[in-house]
């Protein structure tokens, strides 16, 4: 479930409710931002959660009374009914279009409905109480310029390279600041060495995050949203050149993507560098996001799930071995000011098996790899892409 | 607190006379009980499901009474929170009208509400039960599964027939098949400037046998009144005259249920 809640909606959450709901029900609203529902015969049966959050979502979490969970399911249903969404539609980015439209104004719709996702994060971000808004404000950045850069012969050159650019920046902000929010999720909250290790690791966060707050408050972010929107217009506006039906170039990426990380998993073995896993991994997420955003509305559905389920056992023992990799990397840097900290010898042996732990399971997740990467490069994968492109 | 450092107590609401304010003092009672802070449970065994009415819950058990006996840790599955935090109904059902031969259908009927009742001790401090008047299987099971009958009795007329009834079932309670179920009587609808209600007052205390509590629950048009309001009189008249009586009744009862907690807190 979503930390922000259940139900979303950015109009008058309570009317909203009011409306969805048959008449006979009652609706009063308690102390603390919480409204209680009554059935018709005024029996208290469930309470909605709400939050109003920056950026000017409301949302709702029902908490159903005991032995009413099944009266609190049909409310769930008649406010769904009544144009409260849910939260999963929340970072839903897929949009509706048809395989015969021009590309560019597919990708144009695609990015605009990326670029929102990611605008109504950013006030959470600079909250800064939720991990999960920074979680989602990256995930629709890094689908955006997933968009312009595979679509971009459908897109003007100049604009669309402006607009990855001004997406880079903003993703580039935000990296160090999730790196130890997640460094941090990990670490074993309950044991008492790696309390100077959590200390220094929070004090970086501290760092990371009023260096990403400021960035984040200058004028280049706060025009951001208008640059973004002004230049996805330009760049939408054509290549000039004779523009390919959606439906022709998304088919045409996915194959060369797939063909692309089959050749580069296909040279990575038991020695080779990180780094070779992480731009496999970096390919794959390209794939996926090619495949949930055009391939899901435009294919064979059922080929398409199939063959994100393939990707998704790859990119998770990638995924693994990345975030592994990053950790590790931190703690390294981390080894002398945490020796020199108070309890620090204590905290460095136990930072010393946590990092021994991150490469005992990078090395678990190259012994992973060959299986999960077989899978994806399987004549039974390539059938699938075949069924989705030809 | 652990759940298994929790002392419950369950307190059945009973006389064998119909109306005479069973309903009204496990209502009042449970509340009081719940807002105090603790746990509290009220399984309504009347057919007629006054009490369930009063909270506002259908009454309604899938599977009847017979579905719940059968299944010894099933009653959870049943239980439906009232409106008032802490405090939960396990409701009545229509079939509770046969609970006498859902009963007599185990070995031992009279244990039955004992287990059934068993494995809610760790989640309630307090369990009232709400009995219909009659005397039978279902009495039998609740006098072996209470730690004390609360028994409300109407001043105005006391036939000798239910005066006897009250001696017995006093005796019935301090030989009790398990030891120490407390029966506490209570004066309930009293008018004490009516000379009648004062004299069976004073003719009840008299009996050894026989505790009668202290405090005596007025006639109230407040009471009436929660058939419509669907409360607790403390929740729309707490100033109230019968509010007053309840919270002391309470007192008084929880006093004698747990006088070790009154040693401590003195
Ligand atoms: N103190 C009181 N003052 C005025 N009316 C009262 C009082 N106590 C109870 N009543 C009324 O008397 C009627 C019977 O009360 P109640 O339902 O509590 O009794 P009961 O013993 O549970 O009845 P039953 O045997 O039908 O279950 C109800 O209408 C109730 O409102
Ligand atoms: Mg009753």
């Amino acid at each position: 479930m979503s930390a922000r809640g259940e139900l979303f909606t950015f109009g008058d959450a309570a009317a909203q409710v009011r409306t969805a709901l048959p008449p006979s029900y009652g609706l009063t609203h308690a102390t603390g931002g919480r409204i209680d529902l009554r059935d018709e015969r005024q029996k208290l049966v469930c309470r909605i959660e709400l939050r109003a959050l920056p950026g000017g979502s409301q949302w709702l979490t029902l908490v159903p009374l005991r032995g009413y969970d099944r009266d609190c399911e049909r409310i769930r249903h008649w406010l769904e009914a009544g144009g409260l969404r849910p939260a999963w539609q929340w970072k839903q980015a897929r949009v509706p279009m048809a395989a015969d439209e021009p590309a560019n104004v597919a990708a144009a719709r695609v990015l605009e409905r990326l670029l929102e996702i990611q605008q109504a994060n950013l006030p959470g971000v600079l909250v800064g109480e939720e991990p999960e808004y920074l979680h989602d404000l990256r995930v629709a950045n890094r689908r955006a310029r997933t968009v312009v850069r595979q679509m971009r012969v459908a897109l003007d050159p100049a604009a669309a390279g402006r607009l990855s650019d001004e997406l880079r920046w903003l993703a580039a902000q935000t990296t160090s600041t999730r790196d130890l929010e997640v460094l941090l999720e990990t670490l074993d909250a309950s044991a008492a060495q790696l309390a100077p290790l959590r200390l220094l690791l929070e004090r970086r966060l501290e760092r990371a995050r009023a260096e990403m707050t400021a960035m984040l408050r200058s004028s280049r972010r706060t025009q951001l949203e208008q640059t973004l929107e002004s230049l996805l217009d330009v760049a939408a506006r054509a290549s000039g050149a004779v523009v390919p039906p959606v439906a022709v170039l998304a088919a045409t990426r996915i194959r060369r993507q797939h063909r692309r990380m089959v050749r580069s998993g296909a040279a990575i073995g038991p020695t080779t560098e990180a780094q070779a896993y992480h731009d496999l991994r970096k390919q794959g997420k390209e794939l996926r996001y090619l495949l949930e955003l055009f391939g899901t509305a435009l294919f064979d559905t059922q080929a398409v799930s199939e063959l994100i389920a393939t990707l998704k056992q790859l990119q998770d023992v990638l995924g693994c071995h990345q975030d592994c990799a990053v950790h590790a990397a931190t703690l390294r840097t981390l080894a002398p000011e945490l020796a020199a900290s108070p309890g620090g010898a204590e905290a460095l042996l136990a930072a010393g098996a946590l990092l021994a732990g991150l490469e005992a399971q990078q090395a678990a997740a190259r012994e992973r790899f060959q299986a999960a990467f077989s899978g994806f490069a399987s004549p039974r994968a390539r059938g699938l892409v075949a069924r989705i492109c030809d | 607190m652990a759940n298994t450092a929790r002392d419950t107590r369950v307190i059945a609401t009973y006389n064998i006379k119909g109306g005479v304010g069973k309903t009204s003092a496990a209502v009042n009672l449970a509340y009081l009980a719940a807002a105090a802070g603790h746990q509290t449970l009220l399984w309504d065994l009347d057919p007629q499901a006054a009490s369930t009415y009063l909270f506002r819950v259908r009454p309604k058990v899938k599977g009847g009474g017979r579905g719940l006996l059968r299944k010894r840790d099933s009653a959870g599955d049943h239980i439906k929170a009232t409106d008032h935090e802490r405090l939960e109904l396990l409701p009545a059902d229509f079939s509770y009208r046969h609970l006498d031969l859902a009963l007599d259908q185990f070995k031992r009927p009279a244990a039955r509400l004992r287990k059934v009742l068993a494995p809610l001790r760790a989640d309630y401090d307090y369990i009232f039960l709400d009995c219909p008047p009659s005397i039978s299987l279902v009495s039998e099971a609740v006098f072996e599964a209470a730690d004390a009958l609360l028994v409300p009795v109407i001043p105005a007329t006391l036939s000798s027939r239910a005066y006897e009834q009250l001696e017995e079932l006093a005796r019935a309670g301090k030989v009790g098949r398990r030891n120490g179920t407390a029966t506490l009587a209570f004066f309930s609808m009293a008018d004490v400037s009516r000379p009648l209600h004062l004299q069976v007052m004073e003719r009840l205390r008299g009996i050894e046998q026989l505790t009668v509590l202290g405090v005596a629950i007025p006639t109230a048009d407040e009471v009436e009144l929660m058939g419509e309001e669907r409360n607790p009189v403390t929740v729309f008249a707490p100033q109230s005259a019968a509010s007053v009586a309840y919270k002391a009744l309470w007192a008084e009862v929880e006093r004698r249920l747990h006088p070790d907690l009154q040693a401590a807190g003195a």
